[in-house]
């Protein structure tokens, strides 16, 4: 198995398997321009987001292939907590899959966003997204 | 330019701030109207954000659940909200500037008049000629052909208006950028144009215009050099959708993209002006990225829209990598060739017929294009992209059938694969495609054959097929046999014989049990003297053709057994030469329902249900002593309904994904599926008590047939009885074929196929087959139209397709319940 290292924002550095790597379409752009013979360089991406996406990936590669046991409610169940983060994380992570381009991911956390949102009043949302800074309209 | 302490972004936004402008507005349209109008409270920036147009238009064309006629208020946020409440007003929002917005808003409001370019670098020709035609341009280049439609009343009364007047009530189908399809009447559609001020606007684009208003095909002939259509050949059902009214306002147009299945077009331009662009085959546009499935070979294309594109991309290529361009203008019609990647921006509000074509120039890229397998489709668009590195060296003519071929794939096997047509022919489609081409178009024999061979390795099946007539004496002139059948495994007709080769998606053991099912079945029908076997072809000969290096040759059997005892003791030996068994039977006079519907009258279908209620009555009520090896592992259900349950039970797991493949339930039953399919099947087969954890049925498992569609039903012409002409009938049913699936389980599911398929979901004749049919289907404690609709749902293929096709009503019904009583109500009787 061809493995891919990735670097973090912080210059941690990450080796997965090149099929994992290849979900992000932007990796795979970047491994077809510039090939494996050196790390790619991620300076958008901090290291605890790159470790929950690449976590992220690897799961639903492995629920995926033939012979996976794992039920469509596992999956919701794996799903449901891997988003269940605070806000501020939760916007990392539509930032880093929205820059590598892992479709799946995207619409996974800004799903959970509009979820929080759906069916609150002006006042309880504006409370929601005003933990650090204060908004003023 | 807002300096950081006067811009309001940060404060209004808190910790959203976060997210791009891109972003936020991507998530606001997952939100539903009224979350949008709390959210515009929030604060100024939000108000902004929840007031854009685009955002509205999302809303109201990703979230429509019914495929009714849409109408346009004026505004998108108007048409969404349906006119309650709305704030027209807006309030204007100083300290906050997003690029993003302004770029957006500045295509929607661009005005396009000057935005035409043409540097001559497609020709103009007038009176060109058929020859010249084909000499210089057929598959090889664009050309604008200037006098094509002079004659034509359409050059006249085509604009906007003139049709407005005359089909202003008329629907047509529009298409959009969310992909659901919608209706509008075509003045509904008059007043969106003149009122929208959208990036991409909604493109009226519609393939059935010649069948919902006829009167438009009265106002243009298909011009001389275009004539020619193979598909033409193939009857209303089985074409794909080859000709479309176009009708579009300013910055509406297509995106890059390569004509389905490799097909050629002609465009005709009736009213306003359309900006072109072209790249020859094989050379992807900058900005767009083309995506060939590796399991089917569907090819899906991924890149801006046209406007986008001229806006962003365009100017930033040099001379050497721009595309070929024109402006096409009222009267002109433009030529595109098979495989040319093109695009397509309107200037003005335009009206155009367009129709797709194959002829005999490019059929064979065509068929190389339907071949089963991915890699030379995307070769064909994709040119040297989808090249590996040791395989640039030499020429490369991406339009060149033999080139194409090179790149198939190693082993496909033509037979159990579908076709990779972007869904315009399925595989028995397509075989019947090429044998109608073969009896109407003798001069393209060397072309049609050379077709098969591509696509369906015709060659290689026809030398299995000639060893079987040397090994039985049989007279077989070496001819361009083309087989039938829907299923994976070829039957070839010959003059007094009909030849079933048998192969099978599941492997060669699947294929072993179904050919010696079927000649079990056939022993002993004819030993239990059922009406039945009357019905049913006459087996003459059977046995195993063996590849042996380059031949084949093929060894008679005699007795019935030989064929899956042999067959089996290959498989567990370490012989790995390829084998397939074989069946001969008395060819059947008359011809397959499938190809005589045209020829049907009404006491025909009527005839032909009472004819399978009979038929069916005898296979049912058959207690054969016949040998089925249950399916282990399942001590819930008794032996003889494992076959049954197994399947029921694996098309039950899989029930919502393929349903929502198949794309032919409407949403809002689509939703509702999970909760009406009982989540274990084994309750429909009416399970009376359970004993020490395994199931007890109420009644014992029939043999079914498991597939009876119309390719298995063959007609002859009415004979009267008393010899007199019957003006009211034509044919009538005379034999059953294909008893390879035969299994045992619920005879209610036999009706699955033949309701849907062979009685085309008619419900009196329904009616008529059970009265003949008069066996009870029910079962105690559930209710039989359920089951049955069930069944549908859990059938092997896609049986609500001709449910709910052509009937509007039917899409309309709330619940699967009222649809269930509809359909099969008169069961419960």
């Amino acid at each position: 198995m061809v493995k891919v290292t990735l670097k973090s924002a912080e210059g941690d550095v990450f080796e997965v398997d090149e099929e994992l790597a290849l979900e992000s379409l932007m990796v795979k752009n970047m491994i077809e321009d510039v090939g494996l013979d050196s790390a790619i360089s991620l300076p958008n991406v901090s290291s605890t987001i790159l470790a929950k996406v690449i976590e992220y990936i690897k799961f639903h590669m492995d629920a995926q292939k033939d012979g996976s046991k794992k039920t469509s409610e596992e999956i919701k169940a794996f799903d449901d907590d891997f988003v269940n983060v605070g806000i501020p994380t939760l916007f990392e992570m539509v930032l880093a899959s929205n820059y590598l381009n892992v479709k799946s991911l995207l619409s996974l956390t800004c799903n959970t966003v509009a979820n929080m949102i759906k069916t609150k009043p002006p006042a309880e949302v504006k409370e929601m997204f005003t933990s650090a800074k204060q908004a003023k309209a | 330019m807002a300096r950081s302490s006067t811009d309001r972004r940060a404060g209004a936004l808190g910790d959203f701030d976060a997210l791009p402008d891109e972003l936020l507005c991507s998530v606001l349209g997952l939100l539903e109207p009224r979350d949008i109008g709390a959210m515009a409270c929030v604060s100024s920036v939000f108000y902004v954000l929840c007031n854009e147009e685009p955002l509205w238009m999302r809303i109201c064309l990703s979230n429509r659940e019914r495929v009714d006629s849409l109408v346009y208020k004026g505004s998108w946020k108007r048409t969404a909200m349906k006119n309650k409440y709305v704030c027209m007003h807006f309030f204007s929002v100083l300290c906050f500037t997003s690029l993003y917005l302004y770029r957006r808003w500045y295509r929607c409001h661009m005005s396009l008049e000057n935005f035409f370019y043409d540097a001559g670098a497609i020709e103009r020709r007038k009176e060109l000629s058929y020859d010249v035609f084909v000499q210089n341009y057929d598959v090889q280049k664009p050309v604008l052909l200037t006098d094509l439609a002079e004659d034509w009343p359409a050059r006249r009364t085509w604009t906007i208006d003139q049709l407005v007047h005359r089909y202003g009530d008329s629907e047509f189908k529009v298409s959009q950028s969310y992909g659901q399809r919608i209706r509008m009447t075509l003045k509904d559609y008059a007043d969106y144009t003149r009122s929208q001020h959208d990036e991409d606007p909604l493109y009226i684009f519609d393939s059935s215009f010649g069948e919902s208003t006829p009167g438009l095909l009265e106002d243009y002939t298909v011009p001389y050099l275009f004539k020619e259509d193979l598909f033409s050949v193939l009857s209303p059902s089985q074409r794909p959708p080859y000709r479309w009214l176009v009708i579009g306002p300013s910055r509406s147009g297509a995106n890059w993209h390569v004509d389905p299945a490799l097909t050629s077009a002609w465009n005709a331009l009736l009213s306003g002006r359309k900006r072109w662009a072209f790249y020859p085959p094989g050379r992807v546009p900058p900005g767009v990225f083309v995506d060939v499935n590796e399991d089917d070979g569907e090819i899906h294309y991924d890149g801006p829209t046209s406007l986008q594109w001229w806006m962003d991309v365009y100017p930033s290529l040099d001379n050497d990598s721009k595309p070929l361009e024109c402006t096409q203008h009222p009267g002109e019609t433009i030529f595109v060739p098979s495989g040319w990647w093109h695009c397509v921006l309107n200037i003005d509000e335009t009206v155009a017929v367009t129709q797709n074509f194959v002829n005999s120039r490019n059929m064979e890229l065509v068929c190389i294009d339907m071949a089963p397998g991915f890699h030379h489709r995307g070769v064909a668009r994709a040119g040297l992209l989808a090249l590996d590195d040791d395989e640039f060296e030499g020429e490369h003519d991406f339009t060149n059938p033999e080139f194409l071929k090179k790149h198939i794939g190693p082993h496909p096997d033509h037979f159990l694969s579908e076709t990779s047509a972007d869904g315009m022919l399925n595989k028995r489609d397509f075989r019947d495609w090429l044998r109608k081409l073969q009896v109407e178009r003798p001069d393209l024999r060397h072309q049609i054959w050379k077709c098969a061979c591509l696509a369906i390795d015709a060659d290689t099946w026809q030398r299995r097929l000639s060893s079987i007539c040397n090994a039985h004496d049989f007279y077989f002139k070496e001819d361009q046999h083309i087989p039938v059948g829907h299923g994976s495994s070829p039957v070839y007709l010959l003059d007094e014989y009909a030849i079933k080769i048998y192969i099978h998606e599941d492997g060669i053991v699947t294929a072993l049990q179904e050919i010696d099912h079927e000649l079990q079945f056939y022993a002993l029908l004819r030993e239990s003297a059922s009406p039945l076997a009357e019905h049913v072809p006459a087996v003459i000969a059977k046995g195993i053709v063996y590849e042996e290096g380059e031949l084949f040759r093929a060894v008679p059997s005699v007795d019935s057994g030989e064929i899956l005892s042999t067959g089996m003791s290959m498989v567990s030996s370490k012989d790995s030469r390829a084998f397939w068994p074989y069946i001969v039977t008395r060819r059947c006079p008359g011809q397959n329902l499938a190809h005589c519907r045209g020829m049907m009258k009404d006491d025909d279908y009527i005839d032909l249900a009472s004819f399978l209620g009979c038929q069916l009555r005898h296979l049912h009520t058959l207690s054969l002593p016949m040998k089925e090896e249950p399916v282990l592992g399942m001590p819930d259900v008794p032996q003889e309904w494992t076959h049954f349950v197994s399947m029921l039970r694996q098309h039950r797991q899989t029930l919502a994904k393929r349903l929502k493949e198949w794309g032919s339930v409407p949403r809002h039953l689509l939703e509702k599926v999970e909760d009406y399919v009982p989540k274990d099947p084994v309750v429909l087969i009416g399970v009376a008590k359970v004993e020490n954890g395994a199931a007890v049925p109420s009644r014992s498992a029939a043999w079914l047939h498991m597939d009876i569609m119309e390719d298995n039903i063959q007609m002859v012409p009415h004979a009267s009885l008393d010899g007199f002409q019957n003006d009211r009938r034509a044919m009538q049913a005379r034999y059953i074929f294909d008893f390879g699936d035969l299994r045992r389980g619920d005879p209610l599911y036999e009706l699955v196929p033949l309701f849907t398929d062979v009685l085309e979901a008619n419900v009196e004749l329904l009616e008529h087959f059970l009265e003949s049919y008069k066996l009870d289907l029910a079962v105690e404690g559930v209710r039989t139209s359920y089951r049955a609709m069930c069944y549908c749902l859990l059938y092997k293929y896609d049986a609500m397709e001709a449910i709910f096709r052509g009937s509007k009503e039917l899409r309309m019904v709330e619940s699967w319940h009222e649809l269930e009583l509809i359909l099969w109500g008169m069961l419960n009787e």
